[in-house]
C-alpha cells in the first residue's frame, strides 16, 4: 500500500472541519479518482494528504510524490528550463533527469519555449509545464489535483499514456477531477466526496451495486448519491 | 465642489494615516523621527560651518543646476478623479472642472512650497560658494518649478522616447538660461512659459474629458502611492509582479546558470530574482548606492554611524526579500529542507550585505590614509 489516509478531522481554523472521517487507501500500480462538487473538499483532502493543512487530526500516510497543483504554480522569474533546472538540482539528479525532462518537453511540444518566462504561457502550456515537473522524478506517488485542466485533446491522449505507464510501472496515483467521462474510462477505483466527508468509496461496478443501477455512468451515480446526501 | 475635493482629501489622508498606523506605533515613530531629525540637524550645522573647506566646492555649479533640473520633478497633477466619476460627474461639466483645477492648483502649491524648502536649505552652497544672489536664486525656484511643470505636461502627450528627449532638451535648455542670460530676461521667459502651461493644461486636461481614463488612472497611482511605496520597502505584503517581458534580456538569459555548483540553487533563483525583479534590483542599489555616497560625504565621527545604519537597513531589506521568496507557493512543488535554506540564506546575506560593505569599508580607510 502506498497511501493510507485516516483523517477525522481537518480544516483551515480551528473547530472549523472543512473534511471529517476520510478514510481511504492507494495501493501500488493503482489510479483511484477523487470525484466531488466545487468546494466538496477534494483539494483539502489533497492538502491534508501532503501536511500542508494546517489543522489536521488523524495520520497521513504517503511517500515522495510527484505532484499537480489544482491552478498552475510558477515562479516569475525563471524560464521553463530554470524550472526543470532548480527541480532536478533540489532532487540532486542533475545528470539523470536531463534525458527524461527533454523527453517530456517533447511529448508535451514545449521544447521551442526552453528559455520563455511559462508565467506568460497560456493556460493549457502551463498545465503541461506542471505535468513536465510532476512526471520528472519517478515516485511511488502522484498526487494530481485536476490535471486535464485547459489541456489540449492531444496534451489529454499523452496524459493519458503517461498515466498508463506509471500504472503499470507500480506507481498508486490519486487523481482528483471534473472530468468524469475520462475518470471512468481510465480509473480503477474512485472516491465520491461531498460535504468534507466521503459519500461512497470502490470500483465502478460496486458503485452501481451501492445505487442500485447496473448501467449508471459515474455521473448518473454521482448525482444520485448526491441527491441521496441531501435528502438525508 | 470644494467640498468634494475636501471629501476626497480627507479620505486619502485617512487611508494614508490608517496605513502608517498599521505598520508602525507611536515608539517607533520616536525611535526613527527624533534621531533622524536630531543627527540630520547636526549635520546639516556641521556642512554649514565648514562649506568653504568641504568636498562641495569642487562641484562646478553648472553641475549642481543640471543636477537640479533632472532630480526634481512633480510626479503627477492629481485631479482627485474616481474611476465612479465616469457615471456621474462627468456629466456635470462645471463641478468636474472646479475638482480638476482645484487639483492642478494644490499639486502645483505642494510643489512649489517643497522646491523653495529644498533650496532654503541648500542656499549656503549657492550663496557662500557660488556667490548667486538671492535674486538669481528665485529665479532658479521658478525656473525649476515651470520645467517641472512643463515635464509633467508634457508625460501626458508624449510617448516614453519623446518624453526622454523632451526632458533632456528642457533641463539643457533650463540650465543654460540660468547660467548664460540676464535674470529678468530668463525670468520674463518662464513666466510666459508658466502662464501658457497653465492655459494649455486647462484647455487640454481641464475643459476636456477626453484623457479622463488617463488622468484617473495617474490619479489612482498617486493616491496609492504611500502603499506602493511601503510594498517596495517592505516587499513580503504584497504578491511578487509578473514580469512583462516573455524572455529575460539580460544577462543569463538562455537559462544559463549563475553558479556552477548545483547545490547553489537557493543562490541562484535569489540573485535571479533580483537581476529580473526590477523593484528588488533598484531598491537594493538606491540604498547601497545612497548610503556608500552619505558615508563619503559626512564628516568622519559620522561615518561609522552611517555604515552602521546601512548595514542593519540592508541585512533586514534583504532577510525581507529572501523571506519573500521563500514564501512563494513554488516550494509546495520543491520540497527544500530548512538546513538547505538557511545555509543559502546566510551565503546570500555575506554576498549581498557583509562583502560590498566590507568592500565599502576598505576603501573608505585607505582613501582617509591616502588624505
Amino acid at each position: 500500500m502506498t497511501i493510507d489516509i485516516n483523517i477525522h478531522k481537518g480544516g483551515y481554523v480551528e473547530n472549523e472541519a472543512i473534511i471529517s472521517n476520510i478514510q481511504f487507501q492507494v495501493n501500488s500500480g493503482e489510479l483511484v479518482g477523487l470525484i466531488g462538487s466545487n468546494g466538496a473538499g477534494k483539494s483539502t483532502t489533497l492538502q491534508a494528504m501532503m501536511g500542508v493543512l494546517p489543522i489536521v487530526d488523524g495520520q497521513v500516510t504517503i511517500g515522495t510524490y510527484g505532484y499537480v497543483p489544482e491552478r498552475p504554480i510558477l515562479y516569475e522569474y525563471f524560464t521553463l528550463w530554470e524550472h526543470i533546472d532548480f527541480y532536478m538540482c533540489v532532487a540532486g539528479k542533475e545528470n539523470s533527469l536531463t534525458h527524461r525532462a527533454n523527453e517530456l518537453l517533447k511529448i508535451f511540444h514545449l521544447d521551442h519555449k526552453l528559455h520563455d518566462y511559462p508565467t506568460t504561457f497560456s493556460k493549457g502550456m502551463q498545465q503541461k509545464v506542471m505535468l513536465i515537473l510532476a512526471f520528472l522524478d519517478k515516485h511511488s506517488t502522484y498526487i494530481l489535483d485536476e490535471p486535464f485542466m485547459g489541456l489540449d485533446p492531444q496534451a489529454m491522449r499523452k496524459l493519458l499514456t503517461i498515466l498508463e505507464e506509471l500504472k503499470a510501472q507500480g506507481a498508486a496515483i490519486l487523481m482528483s477531477t471534473h472530468a468524469l467521462d475520462t475518470a471512468e474510462k481510465i480509473c480503477d477505483r474512485f472516491i465520491l466526496i461531498d460535504d468534507g466527508r466521503i459519500l461512497q468509496q470502490g470500483t465502478l461496478e460496486s458503485l452501481r451495486l451501492a445505487v442500485k443501477q447496473d448501467k449508471a455512468s459515474l455521473l448518473d451515480i454521482f448525482d444520485t448519491l448526491l441527491e441521496e446526501n441531501h435528502h438525508d | 465642489m470644494t467640498n468634494l475635493i475636501q471629501q476626497r482629501r480627507k479620505l486619502e489622508r485617512s487611508h494614508n494615516l490608517k496605513l502608517l498606523a498599521s505598520i508602525i506605533d507611536w515608539t517607533v515613530a520616536l525611535y526613527i523621527v527624533v534621531p533622524t531629525l536630531v543627527i540630520g540637524f547636526f549635520l546639516y550645522k556641521d556642512f554649514i560651518l565648514t562649506i568653504s573647506t568641504s568636498w562641495i566646492v569642487h562641484i562646478p555649479l553648472v553641475l549642481l543646476i543640471v543636477l537640479l533640473f533632472l532630480i526634481t520633478r512633480i510626479e503627477t497633477i492629481r485631479t482627485y478623479l474616481q474611476r465612479a466619476d465616469r457615471l456621474f460627474l462627468i456629466q456635470n461639466r462645471k463641478q468636474m472642472v472646479r475638482l480638476k483645477r482645484s487639483g492642478l492648483y494644490w499639486t502645483l502649491s505642494k510643489h512649489l512650497i517643497l522646491l523653495g524648502s529644498v533650496l532654503a536649505l541648500l542656499a549656503p552652497i549657492f550663496i557662500i560658494v557660488h556667490h548667486v544672489t538671492v535674486l538669481e536664486l528665485l529665479t532658479l525656484l521658478l525656473l525649476l518649478f515651470t520645467t517641472n511643470f512643463m515635464k509633467v505636461v508634457l508625460q501626458l502627450k508624449l510617448r516614453k522616447w519623446q518624453q526622454l528627449l523632451s526632458n533632456i532638451f528642457i533641463c539643457i535648455f533650463g540650465a543654460a538660461c540660468f547660467l548664460y542670460v540676464p535674470v529678468i530676461i530668463t525670468a520674463l521667459i518662464y513666466l510666459i512659459l508658466l502662464i501658457y502651461c497653465t492655459s494649455y493644461y486647462n484647455r487640454h486636461f481641464v475643459y476636456s474629458t477626453k484623457h479622463f481614463d488617463q488622468q484617473v488612472e495617474l490619479d489612482q497611482a498617486a493616491f496609492y502611492k504611500w502603499q506602493s511605496l511601503l510594498f517596495r520597502i517592505a516587499p513580503e505584503l504584497q504578491s511578487q509582479l509578473v514580469p512583462k517581458l516573455k524572455k529575460p534580456r539580460l544577462l543569463w538569459k538562455n537559462s544559463k546558470r549563475m553558479f556552477r555548483r548545483s547545490d547553489y540553487f537557493i543562490e541562484e533563483l535569489v540573485c535571479k530574482t533580483m537581476l529580473r525583479q526590477k523593484q528588488y534590483r533598484l531598491g537594493y542599489l538606491r540604498f547601497l548606492s545612497m548610503g556608500i555616497a552619505l558615508t563619503i560625504i559626512v564628516p568622519s565621527w559620522a561615518k561609522i554611524i552611517v555604515l552602521g545604519i546601512l548595514y542593519f537597513t540592508l541585512r533586514s531589506m534583504m532577510q525581507s526579500v529572501i523571506q519573500q521568496i521563500l514564501e512563494h507557493k513554488i516550494w509546495s512543488i520543491f520540497q527544500v529542507s530548512n538546513e538547505q535554506i538557511q545555509a543559502a540564506s546566510s551565503r546570500l546575506l555575506k554576498g549581498f550585505v557583509d562583502l560590498p560593505l566590507l568592500c565599502a569599508l576598505i576603501i573608505l580607510v585607505v582613501f582617509t590614509l591616502v588624505k
